[in-house]
């Protein structure tokens, strides 16, 4: 972990004075602390000798690394943030099929709904666990739930959603897990991530 | 998904907000936007003619062509032009003062729009919706691995856009950024999946 870890170089500039440690407003910010980030003309650069071999896995137990890397558009097959800073994977493809992550923001005071899916392409699906963890980003909670996959009917695929209270605040979540296919096989899912503002 | 203890290419779609309100903002306002390689077509759904609520088309097309190169190609990794999606008052915009009056001028309107297109893409039964068909990326992995280039090298990202028409463009190495539509032309799909997976080993 400190061999990755050592890989981000966080300087973080306020009035023309850096320092080593990552503050706490160096964390993606709430819709209403945003502006008061830029206001201080804060200047956040996060370089990544090798972005593609840092993983979420790495950074994981780090909220504010893991979202402050995530904002800046660390990729590859972890964290997997495209550039906008609101970064998401919502499909991964690859060789044993696509799985998928979406929250769903219902304006109902922190509660959103997270919708997983995993649909094995070579084979039909048997049945597996997953895990999505999550971190308010924002407020810096954090948790996870384990999910059991079962085939749906047709025994294709799997899909669930379902309800969660984070808070309100921008909110991050990647899912983990793996499952058997009917032929014996194992397929591990491919970590598709998500944020949303949850309101 | 890929198969426990093997080498596999590897592609992630996402549908961000971010990008839609600033393509939203564009086609609303009627913005003057000179057009580039970075630049996509007009929104393909149908969005109303806002222009009457702003009155400087010309100083915020000029901060969203900067806006929208910092969004899709990191060309400014700094948090005043990048960290934006922070309505009411859109503060990160604060460098481009026109070009954040214009976004607060339409925010409602931007970030409902933001929604559906994320929902769009959501499905409640039935099979998911990706932008890009897990045959057709498959084939174009196995494509570019038929020279040489090891499987597990193969990653690469998809911003899908709500753009018109088949549009794609490789924005940085390993980042497709395309048209929702582009799989329905075949032939330009697989042209452009190649492209992105030869570039991500670049």
């Amino acid at each position: 972990m400190f061999t990755k870890r050592a890989f981000l170089a966080v300087l973080f500039a306020a009035g023309g004075t850096a320092a080593t440690a990552l503050p706490a407003a160096a964390a993606p910010a709430a819709p209403d602390s945003a502006g008061a980030v830029a206001r201080q003309a804060m200047t956040v650069q996060c370089r990544v000798a090798d972005p593609r071999r840092v993983t979420s896995a790495d950074l994981a137990d780090d909220a504010s690394v893991a979202a402050l890397c995530h904002r800046l558009g660390v990729r590859g097959s972890g964290v997997a943030a495209p550039a906008g800073g609101m970064g998401a994977a919502n499909y991964v493809h690859g060789n044993c099929g696509t799985s998928g992550l979406f929250i769903r923001n219902w304006n109902n005071g922190g509660h959103p709904v997270f919708a997983a899916g995993a649909w094995p392409t070579p084979s039909h699906l048997s049945h597996g666990s997953a895990t999505i963890h999550w971190h308010n980003l924002s407020k810096g909670g954090r948790s996870s739930f384990h999910l059991a996959v079962w085939a749906n009917t047709g025994g294709w695929a799997w899909r669930h959603s379902e309800k969660h209270f984070t808070k309100t605040g921008t909110v991050f979540a990647y899912m983990t897990g793996d499952v058997m296919l009917v032929d014996g096989r194992i397929c591990s899912i491919a970590r598709p991530t998500d944020t949303e503002n949850v309101h | 998904m890929r198969f426990a203890g093997g080498e596999s290419w590897r592609l992630a779609e996402d549908v961000e907000r971010l990008p839609h309100v600033a393509l939203f903002l564009r086609d609303v306002l009627r913005l003057p936007v000179e057009g580039g390689p970075l630049v996509p077509p007009p929104l393909a759904l149908t969005v109303p003619d806002l222009s009457d609520r702003w009155a400087d088309p010309d100083g915020a097309a000029a901060g969203w062509t900067r806006w929208w190169r910092a969004i899709v190609a990191e060309a400014d990794l700094t948090s005043q032009v990048r960290d934006a999606l922070d309505p009411p008052y859109w503060s990160s915009l604060d460098g481009l003062p026109a070009l954040r009056d214009a976004v607060v001028a339409v925010s409602d309107e931007a970030l409902r729009f933001s929604s559906r297109v994320r929902e769009d893409v959501l499905s409640d039964d039935g099979p998911p919706r990706p932008a890009l068909p897990w045959q057709m990326v498959r084939d174009a992995a196995e494509d570019v691995a038929a020279d040489g280039v090891p499987m597990d090298e193969l990653d690469v990202s998809v911003g899908v856009l709500r753009v018109r028409g088949p549009w794609w463009r490789i924005v940085r190495p390993g980042r497709l950024l395309c048209s929702a539509d582009l799989a329905q032309d075949a032939d330009t799909a697989r042209e452009a999946l190649r492209a992105a997976f030869r570039s991500s080993v670049a």
